[in-house]
């Protein structure tokens, strides 16, 4: 069942989209060369574990708003490891894997590829950067996403229309933020202008946002309202 | 599909499904009702799933569930009936170890 996807499985296009420089890092965002530390113990808690570091390929795992401090990204980011679907056992059709998010031909070498959430850890946020990253979600794909990680971490599968509602000003703010970005102001002032009383529309922004009314906020960052 | 309540039973017992030409009848006990807030004339989308019955809710007159606070304390409140716990993992788990 393609359910809102027009595809099913989805396709890379339904499933991604492009990259830009100006995106503020979101969940989901998939990074290349990106340390994962290994503290192999052996079963033998008492020693020192082996520890080693591997440069792989991860995705941000955090919801966007425990990623930034007032604007700024966090210090310490929460990743998984981007693997083969197919170490995972994840099938063909994006059945059973409860422990992992299919990301399809996410390289565009027609390879499924997935999240796993077994390998999650804390990364410094200097990893993590618009230079070395590879793949953004889609609003819809970033819907998936969250539905694969309730699923992991509470057994529940939430309906993709509820994560999608209960997601949607968030979206709108980072696309906008993404606007504010691209126009050349400074990045960490953003979250100050969105929380500032529009006399205009008699909210803040951010709660305008959390009203549905992203065009009224968009015409106020364009200086056009 | 339409929804019926009935008298209460002992213990709430599996959901019964007769056909009659292309209407189709789902009788629901009223505890489950209670508990999943369903109500006479509720809409339903039916599969079947692993010989399970899984429903839908297809009316969107009815609110899912409600926004409570704001900013980064905003979070979305579900309604009970609207998460579907999930069932065993079809995929065999495949064993990780440090070598992945």
């Amino acid at each position: 069942m393609a359910g809102p996807f027009a595809n099913w499985p989805p396709t890379r296009h339904e499933f991604f989209r492009e990259t830009r420089t100006h995106r503020p890092i979101f969940q989901g965002d998939v990074f290349e060369n990106v340390p994962y530390i290994k503290g192999q113990a052996g079963d033998r808690p008492d020693v020192e574990p082996k520890v080693r570091i591997e440069r792989r390929p991860m995705m941000a795992l955090a919801y966007p708003c425990e990623m930034y401090v007032r604007g700024v990204l966090a210090r310490l980011q929460a990743v998984v490891v981007v693997r083969e679907g197919s170490k995972l056992g994840m099938r063909e059709d994006w059945s059973g894997l409860f422990s992992g998010c299919p990301l399809p031909d996410l390289f565009g070498d027609g390879v499924l590829w997935a999240a796993d959430f077994l390998t999650i850890s804390s990364v410094d946020r200097s990893y993590l950067t618009e230079a070395n990253r590879v793949a953004s979600l889609t609003e819809l794909g970033w819907a998936y996403l969250r539905q694969r990680l309730a699923l992991y971490f509470t057994r529940v599968t939430a309906h993709l229309g509820d994560l999608q509602q209960a997601g949607r000003a968030t979206w709108d703010e980072t696309g906008l933020w993404e606007q504010w970005n691209a126009l050349g102001r400074q990045s960490s002032e953003y979250q100050s202008w969105h929380d500032i009383l529009d006399p205009q529309i008699g909210f803040t922004r951010r709660q305008a946002l959390e009203r549905g009314v992203r065009h009224l906020v968009a015409s106020t960052l364009l200086g056009r309202a | 599909m339409s929804l019926m309540a009935r008298e209460p039973t002992a213990a709430v017992g599996p959901v019964r499904v007769s056909k009659n030409g292309n209407a189709r009848t789902l009788t629901v006990p009223t505890e489950i009702c209670a508990a999943a807030q369903i109500e006479l004339g509720d809409e339903y989308m039916v599969e079947v799933v692993d010989g399970d019955l899984i429903y839908r809710r297809l009316d969107q007159d009815r609110p899912r569930g409600r926004f409570v606070g704001t900013g980064k304390d905003r979070y979305y409140e579900l309604p009970r009936g609207a998460t579907i716990p999930a069932g065993p993992d079809p995929t065999p788990r495949v064993p990780i170890d440090w070598d992945f």
